[in-house]
């Protein structure tokens, strides 16, 4: 399976949750993209050093996927956002799926009807491929919470079930 | 009813009732699309605000619209919201205090051949526009407007009132998922790590 990260679930998944060495595992079975602009922003990150950009690009492929012009409207005709350049991949990739947290990018990949998930659609993808152990599984839960990124009690719920099964 | 191989259109309810402008055929299409809550029905200002939005989206100014006390607001859509429901296109569902419109039978029937003669794109921008606002509350709707079209603050009487919630009706449109944490930041003036930390938790 091929996968495009937009900027919170890579780093969600990358950083905060610190799943790198199964995140590398994952990508020898699966072919994991990030669009440039996503890269740009993690090395802007304040604790990033240059040996996590190597890590990072060990383990997604940077790719600088051609602009959908269609999708700037969506967007208020402004192309720094990460979504805009993960939407523009998989349009180009149709076997590829999106990873998209925010609701908004979300909901425009649902409109162009883009194959679409998220950094818990991802982890549930991971355990199942057998790449996150119960010690994995039984952090990650407060790891997310700790992360500082928004996720819904909603989605908060389907993770529970997820590390708990 | 002429057969179409004498070059003569079917029934029609486009030819019948004159749809022969952008403000009607948008104000059709938009009335048949659903909003995030699976309704149709609209009320003037997601109406208004629904059009506007899509004609920004489509950098087209067909329509005539003024900065007016609530914003862009076009005259020409309200008198065809009128007409319509006049010729009975449409009707109003919701009460005489608060009005809301829906098609009726032949309204629908007028969206459905429009349809047709539009692109998928212009459909999905506009089925965009009203998925971004038509469940938006008043207030959440100006502001949004407000803050995408800054030149729509021109003349309003409440800019000024919706400014002194902005954190709040920017958190709300996050959460709604009407902007990403990019430009809720932007539209704050802070850094992205701490408007997220200001969101509410256990939403």
């Amino acid at each position: 399976m091929e996968y495009i990260f937009d900027c919170s679930p890579a780093i969600l998944l990358f950083e905060k949750c610190n799943l790198r060495k199964q995140l590398r595992r994952f990508s020898e079975n699966n072919k994991l993209y990030v669009p440039l602009r996503v890269l740009e922003e993690y090395k802007k990150g304040k604790s990033v050093k240059p040996s996590d950009v190597k890590e990072f690009q060990e383990i997604f492929s940077v790719t600088n996927p051609k602009l959908h012009n269609d999708l700037l409207p969506y967007f208020n005709f402004r192309d720094n956002y990460g979504e805009i350049w993960v939407i523009s991949h998989s349009l180009a990739h149709s076997e590829c799926c999106c990873v998209i947290d925010e609701e908004f990018g979300r909901a425009i990949a649902t409109l162009f009807n883009r194959k679409l998930t998220g950094a818990v659609g991802i982890i549930g993808e991971m355990k199942k491929q057998g790449f996150l152990s119960q010690n994995d599984l039984s952090h990650l839960i407060e790891d997310v919470k700790k992360s500082g990124f928004f996720i819904s009690k909603k989605l908060l719920k389907v993770l529970e079930e997820i590390c708990s099964q | 009813m002429f057969p179409v191989r004498y070059g003569l259109e079917m029934m029609s309810v486009i030819l019948d009732y004159g749809i022969d402008s952008e403000a009607k055929a948008l104000l059709l299409l938009a009335l048949s699309m659903r909003d995030r809550n699976n309704q149709r029905e609209m009320d003037k200002v997601h109406i208004q605000k629904t059009i506007k939005y899509f004609e920004h989206m489509q950098q087209d100014n067909s329509i005539d619209f003024s900065n007016f006390l609530h914003g862009g607001v076009s005259y020409e859509l309200q008198e065809t919201l009128e007409t319509f429901e006049e010729y009975g296109l449409v009707e109003n569902v919701g009460s005489s205090r608060y009005p809301k419109y829906a098609l009726t039978e032949e309204g629908e029937k007028g969206a459905e051949e429009l349809t047709k003669k539009r692109s998928e794109e212009e459909l999905r921008r506009l089925k965009f526009a009203k998925l971004q606002l038509n469940d938006l509350n008043f207030d959440e709707t100006l502001f949004f407007m407000y803050m995408l079209l800054p030149a729509t603050r021109e003349n309003s009487i409440q800019f000024e009132r919706l400014n002194k919630k902005r954190k709040i009706l920017v958190q709300k449109l996050f959460l709604k998922g009407r902007i990403n944490s990019d430009i809720a930041s932007e539209w704050l003036g802070i850094d992205k790590q701490t408007f997220l930390d200001s969101l509410p938790k256990g939403c």
